[in-house]
């Protein structure tokens, strides 16, 4: 309550700052002539009394510091006048207010679009159940000229995955590419990937029509039944 | 030593009292006050008064008007509100009770506590 009282004080006096600086001096003014008369009647020469009653009132310039510091509410005071200045500043120099606009903005601008990156990327998980145990495999054969630096996986390789692998509970190869949809509309060109029997039934996701490919669509002379019919996602995942 | 720093509250609690006893009164006044009742134990630059006085008043403890001092001259006066009388009661207690445990760490002897 005290407290309050006292923001309240502090806020008012503000409005009517003039008026306590003329009452500050005032009253200063009529302590050290007190404490001068009070000194002459004790003896003292008159300019002596004046100096010996204003070195016992202290420096009055560090106290009205003080004062002030306890009247008004000195940090917002700073504050707004120290904003002031510098906008002013600012207008004063238009050509390095503009050059320091643009100099922030793109650098506002291109962290937030750093970030968005590495958040979609690095940061949040991918939006499939379990996302953490999912993982990616490359193979590489360092030392060896002439080779990229992922060697594709062969047919071989995968196999071996498939019947030999003891740890992944799904295993499934995919690789880039494009298809076309012609016929009932415009004809378009989503992107597009090819899967074997294992990858969709890895990230957990399910099909919006249909069925994913079993192993035995993956089998030597089964129906090419299955392939990319029944298999959409809405475009808004991205995964089209 | 003659220099004995004083910290703003106690001297708050001193104008409080001084004002209680003896009503209202200036800042001169207070300030000779407080410096005759320490036996000039005490000298506090008098200047440093203000801003207590500032911080008592804005708390609602003490008032102040302008007035005439005994020799005609136009003074600031200042008097105990009846929210500072509640002030100087609580803050006396609570003086009282520091003052009375640190004394008996003071009169403490070793062997009593063994």
């Amino acid at each position: 309550m005290k407290a309050v009282r006292r923001l309240f004080r502090r806020l008012t006096s503000w409005v009517t700052s003039a008026r306590n600086e003329e009452r500050l001096r005032a009253e200063f003014e009529e302590h050290i002539a007190m404490q001068t008369a009070e000194n002459l009647r004790a003896g003292l020469p008159p300019v002596e009394a004046r100096r010996e009653a204003l070195l016992k009132f202290g420096s009055v310039e560090a106290i009205k510091e003080a004062y002030r510091d306890q009247r008004g509410l000195p940090l917002t005071e700073t504050l707004v006048r120290d904003t002031r200045h510098a906008l002013r500043r600012l207008r004063k120099a238009p050509a390095f207010t503009a050059a320091a606009l643009l100099t922030l903005a793109l650098g506002i601008g291109a962290n937030t679009a750093m970030f968005a990156v590495i958040d979609s990327i690095l940061i949040r998980p991918l939006s499939y159940p379990h996302a953490e145990a999912l993982v990616s495999i490359r193979h590489t054969a360092r030392g060896l000229p002439g080779l990229p630096d992922t060697i594709p996986c062969s047919p071989s390789m995968y196999f071996t995955y498939r019947e030999e692998n003891r740890v992944f509970q799904q295993f499934g190869e995919w690789s880039a590419a494009g298809a076309s949809v012609t016929g009932i509309a415009e004809p378009e060109q989503p992107r597009a990937l090819f899967v074997t029997h294992g990858v969709l039934d890895a990230i957990g996701v399910t099909p919006l029509l249909g069925r994913w490919f079993s192993e035995a669509d993956d089998m030597p002379g089964s129906p090419a039944t299955g392939s990319a019919a029944s298999v959409a996602t809405p475009p808004s995942s991205g995964v089209r | 030593m003659k220099d004995t720093d004083v910290r703003q509250g106690t001297l708050a609690l001193m104008v409080l009292k001084t004002l209680e006893v003896l009503g209202p009164l200036h800042g001169y006044g207070l300030a000779r006050r407080i410096e005759q009742i320490s036996g000039d134990l005490l000298t506090v630059n008098q200047g440093t008064l203000y801003p207590v006085l500032l911080k008592l008043e804005q708390e609602g403890s003490i008032a102040s008007e302008w007035g005439a001092s005994e020799n005609n001259r136009k003074a600031r006066f200042y008097r105990l509100t009846r929210q500072g009388r509640k002030q100087l009661q609580a803050e006396t207690r609570s003086w009282e009770h520091t003052t009375a445990i640190i004394e008996r760490f003071f009169v403490m002897k070793a062997q009593e506590l063994k």
